[in-house]
């Protein structure tokens, strides 16, 4: 079998790689977990949808534990757009103002954290 | 304001706007015959949404019942923007929402799979 390390070939596609890796980057930057504990602890998610993010207070508000990460990311930005954006805004006073003063990187963080806990949610037909 | 304070005021404002509904109870097996629009999606492990934007469209099995007939009647009423979820809530009756929000409440890991999926 050929070794050698460097070959034009293996460079090319290294480089490819590595630029593939970049674009996937602005998507899906590496998560803070502990920073999303920290928020989600700061933020006081606890008292809405339970201690356990799996049990709400109330069965209007959503078991999130275990939800996908890059859904929950989706829906706190929908909350901060609000209703006035008319493609993925979402009315809801509540948590409009929980994530007011989160930055994207926040509730990146937050969505990878919650979306690490163990939960009910699942996909079935 | 105290920021607790307010978010309790908040919270309590919202159930009670949304607790008219008590006299239409849901049935899942009711529901069989009508999530296969939602099947479609929500069904699949991992299925992405394109438009606006690319996630993985939320795990609806286990979740409350009453949060996933409020959301469809946000979509509905464009509380919550996305063109796809208000073109699958808008033909839905009360009875329907009822329905399929108890059929995803219901599930569990062992539940059986829907027999006319």
């Amino acid at each position: 079998m050929n070794k050698r390390v460097h070959s034009p070939i293996a460079t090319i596609a290294a480089a490819l790689a590595a630029a593939g890796s970049l674009l996937v980057s602005f998507g899906a930057q590496a998560a803070d977990v502990a920073n999303g504990r920290a928020v989600v602890d700061s933020h006081n998610c606890a008292a809405c949808h339970g201690a356990t993010m799996n049990n709400p207070v109330n069965p209007e508000y959503p078991k999130i534990a275990g939800q996908y990460p890059d859904y929950i990311f989706a829906a706190l930005r929908s909350y901060k757009a609000g209703g006035s954006n008319p493609l993925f805004g979402r009315n809801n006073a509540v948590m409009a103002a929980q994530v007011q003063s989160l930055s994207d990187d926040d509730m990146r963080d937050v969505a990878a954290y919650i979306g690490s806990l163990p939960g009910d949610l699942l996909t079935k037909k | 304001m105290n920021k607790f304070v307010m978010m309790a005021t908040l919270s309590a404002l919202v159930v009670c706007s949304a607790g008219a509904r008590a006299d239409v109870v849901g049935d899942p097996a009711a529901a069989r015959g009508k999530v296969a629009n939602c099947i479609g999606c929500h069904g699949i492990t991992d299925y992405r949404t394109a438009f606006p934007e690319v996630y993985r469209v939320p795990k609806l099995g286990g979740q409350n019942a009453a949060y996933i007939a409020t959301a469809l009647r946000e979509y509905q009423k464009r509380d919550r923007k996305f063109q796809t979820m208000h073109a699958a809530a808008s033909s839905l009756t009360e009875q329907d929402i009822a329905d399929i929000a108890a059929y995803y409440a219901a599930q569990t890991a062992t539940s059986p799979i829907n027999p006319d999926k």
